[in-house]
């Protein structure tokens, strides 16, 4: 009886503990999510993604964020997520810039964001220095996505619907506001072209311009339309990419003839009052600048190659009588632009196999970084050890067991063997500092002082150390890349890292879980400075001018099937090099792996088969290819003791315009 | 000398100790080069593949100190030859301090072993992720279940003072306790789990976070033990007196 009257109070007693606990929990998330609300409703969070709200699915995009903050101060940062797939899975990837925001301020901050999965939101978050989340917001990509990919159209009164083309070249004509326009050249991605029509620069900041500068380099298309206002073309940050100079305006009283030197078969219409004209004078001619003359030898349209991209610029108004409404301006805009695809350096998650740029970094690591002992030392050590002691308990006054002595020397010698162990195998033979390892590949662009820049990156620790790295020098956009582990096990690879890419003014990236025993990879495209001239002449050899600020080393030229070593050139030289047999390497892969090592000439031989680049290779005779090396663009600041290893390679392809060497 | 409780339960020279202990040592060492890695760092990092080096090495190295401190007095180590001198080392005395001076003993015995078994785990612990802290923890967990085994080797002698009783464990309740400690907390499964626990926390199954359950276990249990082992020398001084007083 006493026993059942017991267990009942007890039953009675954890059914009310429990009740009592569930109404905790289910208080604590009503409070924490009215918590929540409040917090969301203190800090206003106001996006606006791509161009005009609009995005196109697997390619850089721009997000302006405007934050509006109504509560007490915040301190933390603004975070941005967002989903990228793999053949393993989606994983998030975090981009994220610091924020301040006192009491009633505002701040507007923008990202570039790659975007691969429309299914699901970005989200966006303000997060405070605690790691909690303060506020927060989801972009639905789903009502956002656009096929086509973008003409943006900058400038007043501008009407270019003409350019919308759903069949055929699959572009949309979108208008943004100067502020949303992106401040990172990647942020161009889904952009075929960019029209500036009297547009005041003004409203741009200079990382617009320069984001502007280094897309055109990249490969975009840029058209600056002239016509009797030319204050956008005198803008001092234009005139430095236009391919003439501005030398007033003109006024053409007969339009009859400007359709043939336009080569379209509608004449111009007549307007009511003369047609004022940008008095253009082309720049210098290089190879690639093409130049529309009309009557009077007027030039109507230069255009130029800057880097891989292409600048043209009209004399007249193209958004304006008699241009706007003249039937032939459609055909011509189209010619002129040239609608295709711009060359994407977005990188494609790793495949099945491993990509070359994996296979060097592997073998880069493979060969310089640390590896783990060998069984010798552990042998030896062990051996050493188990001797050691064996000599000691054979001493003969070893089994005095009161002697202080005895004792002291007893605990001694395991002493002595735990600082050998620590000191060697901790220090020596296999340090715990985290592994650095990054390949660089730089990419001089032709008719411009700028490189294209790829990096890869890998980072590697066996511990769970802070794996952050500052860097500096040059702002890539950086992706995550899917390690190819099936080399290595038939068990399923873990789904790629999570990677917080920090984008600011002291950029920064880090695994968002620093894992042990874990490889982080990551790829960075970006424009970077770099001014060498290269000219080849049958008579003269190469001419080779270095203005990059660096020092190139282990250069060689590729020409048909021979090689040739050019040595070093410094930063400030001019080299003069001729290809005689007296520079003829046949054994050039020998050379270089004593000069530099054997991941050297294994970069080198991606680099003359294309695995490397989608642009060097050598695919034609009369092509020389120079190879070199140079000291890493990217720059880390070493707040987190690490060991680095790089690769940064050099790469031209200069053609042979004159007869082969 | 007789086979005699007092006589056995002596304080080892750490002469004897280190020669009883070397067997257990080359083992360790043995273990430690089987399975030091065969592959490269870059493979195992490329797949998340931890080498289990230092997971053998800390199972095996708490399987050998229990198993160690439980045999030392039901199977005392001999002095090593040749020149070595019988141990001289006093019998446990039915006095306080005596009896804390021998624990004292024990405790720093226990620490020499471990000792020993230190530099061969070092070396394991390089190539692992486990940070130095959660060495130390293990290290503290080792240290009681090696405490534990030593109160319960010197409780088994005590009690069963003939070594034939000791081997038969003719006691149903030691039996079940010991046979029950072993499988939730055996020496191999126990360091093991712990190192699993401290160097891999999202793989180990729920039962094996318990490090508080198991100090908890271990440490109450062997000041149970002390207890019956002060209590039986007790009543054993009590009988000696009484038969001293008994003579005529």
């Amino acid at each position: 009886m006493t026993r059942d009257l017991t267990s009942t109070y007890w039953c009675w007693f954890w059914l009310a503990l429990r009740a009592v606990l569930q109404c905790i929990a289910v208080l604590g998330s009503v409070a924490a999510h009215a918590q929540l609300q409040r917090a969301d409703q203190q800090i206003e969070i106001d996006a606006h993604i791509g161009f005009q709200q609009q995005v196109v699915i697997d390619t850089w995009t721009p997000i302006t964020i405007t934050v509006r903050n109504h509560g007490p101060a915040v301190t933390g940062a603004l975070d941005v997520v967002t989903t990228d797939a793999s053949p393993r899975g989606d994983y998030p990837t975090h981009y994220r810039q610091p924020l301040t925001l006192a009491r009633g301020a505002q701040k507007r901050v923008q990202f570039t964001v790659f975007l691969s999965r429309i299914a699901v939101p970005v989200d966006i978050r303000v997060i405070g220095d605690g790691g909690e989340v303060v506020a927060s917001q989801s972009l639905d990509l789903r009502t956002q996505t656009s096929r086509q990919r973008f003409v943006v159209a900058l400038g007043r009164d501008a009407n270019l619907g003409y350019l919308n083309d759903r069949d055929q070249h699959q572009l949309g004509v979108v208008y943004p506001l100067a502020e949303f326009l992106p401040a990172h050249w990647l942020g161009y991605d889904s952009v075929e072209a960019v029209v500036l029509h009297r547009v005041s620069l003004r409203r741009l900041t200079d990382q617009q311009i320069q984001a502007l500068r280094k897309w055109v380099a990249a490969g975009g298309r840029l058209l600056v339309s002239g016509g009797h206002d030319t204050a956008m073309l005198q803008a001092p940050q234009l005139t430095a990419v236009l391919p003439a100079r501005i030398q007033g305006t003109r006024t053409v009283s007969d339009t009859s003839t400007l359709h043939t030197a336009l080569d379209s078969e509608w004449p111009v219409p007549t307007g009511s009052s003369p047609l004022i004209l940008t008095h253009l004078h082309p720049k210098p001619a290089s190879v690639s600048t093409l130049v529309l003359r009309g009557a009077d030898d007027l030039p109507l349209v230069v255009e130029a190659a800057t880097g891989r991209g292409r600048v043209v610029l009209t004399a007249f108004d193209i958004a304006s009588e008699p241009f706007e409404s003249w039937r032939g301006i459609r055909e011509l805009m189209f010619r002129l632009l040239q609608p295709r695809a711009v060359q994407s350096v977005t990188l494609i998650d790793a495949q099945d196999q491993p990509s070359t740029e994996t296979r060097l970094l592997d073998q880069l690591v493979a060969q310089r970084a640390v590896d783990y002992p060998g069984h010798l030392p552990v042998m030896a050590f062990a051996a050493l050890y188990l001797g050691v002691l064996v000599l000691l308990v054979r001493r003969p006054d070893a089994d005095q067991a009161s002697s202080i002595g005895t004792h002291a020397v007893a605990f001694a010698v395991p002493l002595v063997f735990v600082a050998v162990a620590t000191g060697l195998f901790h220090r020596v033979l296999f340090p715990q500092a985290p592994l650095l390892a990054s390949l660089a590949l730089v990419e001089p662009l032709d008719n411009s002082t700028l490189a294209e820049l790829d990096l890869h990156i890998r980072l590697q620790s066996t511990r769970t150390d802070p794996l952050r790295v500052d860097y500096g020098g040059v702002s890539p956009q950086f992706r995550t890349v899917a390690n190819t582990d099936s080399r290595y096990t038939t068990q399923a690879p873990p789904p790629p890292p999570t990677w917080i890419f920090e984008q600011d003014a002291t950029p920064a990236i880090t695994p968002r879980a620093a894992l042990p025993y874990r490889t982080y990879s990551a790829q960075g495209n970006d424009i970077v400075s770099f001014d060498v001239d290269v000219h080849y002449r049958s008579d003269s050899g190469l001419e080779l001018r270095n203005r990059s600020g660096r020092t190139l080393t282990g250069l060689w030229a590729f020409t048909h099937d021979r090689a040739f070593t050019l040595g070093t050139v410094a930063d400030g030289e001019t080299a003069h090099l001729r290809f005689d047999e007296n520079q003829l390497q046949s054994n050039w892969r020998d050379q270089l792996r004593a000069s530099h090592d054997g991941v050297a000439v294994a970069t080198f031989d991606a680099l003359l088969n294309g695995e490397l680049s989608r642009r060097i290779r050598r695919d034609s005779d009369t092509d020389v290819l120079l190879l070199g090396f140079t000291r890493s663009p990217w720059q880390e600041h070493d707040t987190v003791k690490r060991d680095n290893l790089y690769l940064s390679v050099v790469a031209w392809r200069v053609d042979d315009s004159e007869g082969r060497p | 000398m007789t086979d005699s409780a007092p006589s056995r339960l002596r304080a080892h020279s750490f002469a004897a100790i280190t020669h009883g202990f070397l067997p257990y040592l080359a083992l360790q060492a043995g273990v430690l080069l089987l399975w030091w890695p065969k592959t490269s760092l870059l493979e195992r990092t490329g797949t998340g593949d931890e080498p289990a080096t230092l997971v053998a090495v800390v199972a095996v190295g708490g399987a050998a100190l229990a198993g160690f401190a439980l045999l030392m007095d039901i199977f005392p180590p001999r002095s090593p030859p040749p020149g070595g001198r019988p141990t001289a080392a006093p019998p446990l005395a039915e006095q306080a301090h005596a009896t804390i001076g021998y624990a004292g003993t024990q405790l720093a015995q226990i620490g020499y072993l471990m000792l020993l078994c230190l530099p061969l785990t070092l070396v394991a612990h390089a190539i692992s992720s486990l940070a130095a802290v959660e060495l130390l923890w293990i290290a503290a967990f080792t240290a009681v279940h090696t405490v534990f085994y030593r109160v319960l080797g010197i409780w088994f002698v005590l009690r069963w003072p003939a070594r034939e009783a000791v081997l038969k464990l003719g006691c149903p309740a030691v039996l079940v306790s010991v046979y029950a400690l072993t499988t939730v907390f055996s020496p191999c499964l126990s360091h093991a789990a712990l190192s699993y626990h401290a160097t891999a926390p999202n793989s180990a199954p729920p039962v094996l976070h318990c490090g508080a359950l198991f100090v908890g276990s271990y440490t109450v249990l062997a000041v149970l033990l002390c207890f019956d082992g002060l209590r039986l020398l007790r009543s054993r001084a009590q009988q000696t007196s009484d038969d001293v007083a008994a003579q005529p």
